[in-house]
């Protein structure tokens, strides 16, 4: 092997050799680079993500991150807010519930405040309907009683007159409904087992401010004891009777109620 | 001024005053007119009487009393009675007027009349009073004492009945009357039976073993006359059937049958339809039997004759037309008019005590009878049963309180009672037997 030759294995080697630590040197610099690299990413998430707390707290805890804002009013805060705390509910006075108070009373009672509170809430209902309606009805003209236009001073009716004692309140539909619901009711209370007599009886009577029938009085009789007797019940039983609207309350409890019987009258 | 010119003026005065109104202010007030009644039954209690001190102890005499009571009124369909389970108070606290009842707990629960009393009892007898008490006007309205044998406690309480039925309704009450009718027996026996106006009390009358048809009261209530066929003679016989001797009696014979019996109210005879003559005719007979007048003449079928209330006109079934209606006329026997344009077959007409209705029995197009009820003119036509197989043979209780008719709607023929719109039918007789034609007792008794 020719001295060439090993002069060039030599510088080769030689050659070789110095390669060899450039490149070891290559190696470690890039270990250590990718080394800083890694460091510098580690240090870069840790820092982002959010921290794990695995201690055991009582409650919930909620985290408020530095962000940029853009309002340079809102402040960014960090403190914690007040863990919502349930309240807990009073025992109940059982003394004073209102059920329990009421069935403590008697049968007797409790039905006859419910009867009451039941008579007061159909009074109110049937005052409150007859004004709702008279509020109406004051917005337009008064029906004449004949129907007819006025004829002048003097001018007679077509129809025979009736009792005059309402005044001005007769042919009012809001009055006329009053004494519908009045009529209904004593209708009802009108128990009478023969259905086809000819018999006659009127019961005469008047109301107090509260509805109450007072000093009901046969003032004509129909010549039957029993058909009488049934009239005044009818009457009596109807007592507390609704109130009438207010405008006509002052006329209807200075005016005699007169019922009349007559089952086959048409 | 002397005395008479201050008389004069005094009088003057209450003159005009009187003429003015003050009086008698004619005219004035508000009136309002009651054209229709409730259909409400009426609402009463009634306490069982309490035992007031007695030799013997029979503390449940009151309670039967109370019952009998009230089961009369409720029969009527009229009444209708509180429930003992809301009674307040003390139920066996002993009342006697008006200041021991509390009329205000009595209205609370919507009773409009109260019966209370009390009784004592010796070994045989009961002494019972009894009072009637108006809640709403808050006085006594009847008081009534009685005094009976132990087993009599049943027609007291029917008295009571009716003189509470009579002070509420100004009617006389029923509740003393019984029913006649024909009870089958065997497939060709059918006997003469009788039971209470509520179906208590049965009774079988006759047991002679024959055909017993049409019984029909007497007017004063004492006898029940029926036809019935003689089996040895082979023929129908009138007979009478009197109660206080528990015995009948054949009154008449005739060549034929005899079918249908109605009192005449104005000549007290007995009207009939006999076939003597070849025909079935109307006539009137004597209480001994005999024929006094024929009311019908015509080649036709003429049964079932009714008169009415003041006996001047009298309704029956006729054939004359084709079918079997229903045609009305006068008690001489002169203008009739028919009543019925509808159904084939109507029978059995009654005219109605009360003298505004007639009851009768109608064939439907399903081949049953029902019971319908019209005007004394033919018009209003009502049906007052409705799809309960057959229902014949309407009988009215005195007064036209009540309707009594024959049902097979069970089954057997029952006798039934119904309020005269066809409301509250109760049934009044069972049994395994067929009980038919009925015939409402007056009420005397």
């Amino acid at each position: 092997m020719s001295v060439a030759r090993l002069d060039s294995i030599s510088s080769l080697a030689a050659v070789s050799f110095e390669e060899k630590s450039n490149f070891r040197k290559m190696i470690i610099a890039s270990v250590v680079g990718h080394a800083l690299l890694f460091a510098f990413i580690f240090i870069l998430n840790t820092r982002m993500a959010p921290r794990r707390n695995l201690a055991i707290t009582p409650g919930p805890i909620n985290v408020m991150w530095a962000r940029t804002v853009s309002s340079p009013n809102a402040t960014p805060s960090y403190k914690l807010p007040a863990p919502k705390v349930r309240a807990i509910p009073k025992a109940k006075d059982r003394t004073a519930d209102p059920k329990l108070v009421l069935r403590k009373r008697s049968r007797a009672t409790r039905k006859k405040e419910r009867e009451d509170l039941e008579t007061l809430a159909r009074r109110r209902e049937m005052a409150a309907a007859l004004s709702d309606l008279q509020q109406d009805l004051e917005k337009k003209p008064t029906p004449r009683p004949n129907n007819f236009p006025s004829q002048g001073k003097g001018a007679r009716s077509l129809y025979p007159a009736g009792p005059q004692g309402g005044g001005n309140v007769q042919g009012n539909p809001a009055f006329t409904g009053y004494l519908a619901s009045v009529r209904q009711i004593i209708t009802d209370n009108f128990v009478w087992i023969q259905k086809k007599d000819q018999l006659r009886a009127e019961v005469t009577f008047q109301i107090d401010g509260e509805g109450n029938i007072l000093r009901p009085d046969l003032t004509q009789s129909s010549g039957n004891n029993a058909y009488d007797g049934a009239a005044l019940r009818a009457v009596r039983k109807s007592s507390p009777l609704p109130l009438p609207p207010a405008t006509f309350l002052d006329h209807i409890v200075s005016e005699p109620l007169v019922v009349r019987f007559d089952p086959n009258s048409k | 001024m002397s005395w008479l010119n201050k008389l004069s003026v005094l009088f003057l005065f209450l003159t005009l005053g009187a003429s003015s109104g003050w009086a008698n202010p004619t005219g004035a007030g508000i009136y309002i007119d009651i054209t229709r009644v409730s259909e409400r039954p009426f609402p009463m209690a009634i306490l069982p009487p309490v035992q007031d001190g007695g030799a013997i102890a029979q503390a449940r005499m009151g309670e039967k009393f109370a019952e009998i009571v009230k089961k009369d009124l409720e029969l009527m369909g009229y009444f209708r009675f509180v429930d003992r389970k809301a009674f307040l108070g003390d139920p066996t606290k002993r009342i006697r007027n008006t200041t021991d009842v509390d009329f205000p707990s009595w209205a609370l629960l919507d009773a409009y009349a109260l019966a209370a009393g009390w009784y004592q009892t010796t070994e045989t007898e009961i002494t019972l009073e009894v009072r009637l008490f108006d809640i709403l006007a808050g006085k006594q309205i009847l008081a009534k004492r009685y005094r009976a044998r132990h087993d009599q406690l049943s027609w007291i309480a029917h008295r009571f009945s009716n003189a509470v039925f009579e002070i509420l309704t100004g009617e006389p009450g029923i509740f003393e009357t019984q029913i006649a009718f024909v009870c089958r027996r065997g497939r060709l026996v059918k006997e003469l039976c009788i039971i209470d106006f509520n179906g208590s009390n049965f009774r079988q009358l006759t047991d002679d073993r024959s055909i017993v048809l049409s019984p029909t009261w007497s007017e004063d209530g004492k006898s029940i006359y029926y036809t019935a066929l003689n089996n040895k003679k082979k023929e129908w016989q009138l007979y009478r059937y009197d109660l206080a001797s528990a015995s009948s009696r054949p009154i008449t014979r005739f060549r034929g049958a005899t079918i249908g019996l109605a009192f005449d109210p104005v000549s007290h005879l007995l009207a009939t339809t006999l076939t003597k003559d070849g025909n079935s005719e109307i006539y009137l007979l004597n209480l001994d039997g005999t024929a006094r007048k024929r009311l019908t003449r015509n080649r036709d079928i003429d049964v079932s004759p009714s008169f009415s209330p003041d006996g001047e006109e009298m309704v029956f079934v006729t054939d004359r037309i084709g079918s079997t209606q229903i045609f009305k006329m006068s008690r001489s026997g002169v203008n009739p008019a028919r009543l019925t344009f509808k159904g084939l077959n109507n029978t059995s007409p009654v005219w109605s005590p009360r003298g505004d209705q007639i009851a009768f029995a109608g064939m439907d197009t399903d081949g049953h009878f029902d019971i319908f009820s019209m005007n004394s003119d033919g018009s209003g036509m009502t049906r007052l049963t409705y799809d309960t197989r057959n229902n014949e043979e309407p009988t009215w209780s005195p007064g036209g309180l009540l309707v009594g008719f024959a049902s097979n709607r069970r089954g057997r023929y029952q006798l039934f009672s119904m309020r005269p719109d066809g409301s509250k039918q109760t049934q009044l007789t069972a049994g395994g037997f067929d009980h038919l034609m009925p015939a409402w007792g007056p009420r005397s008794r």
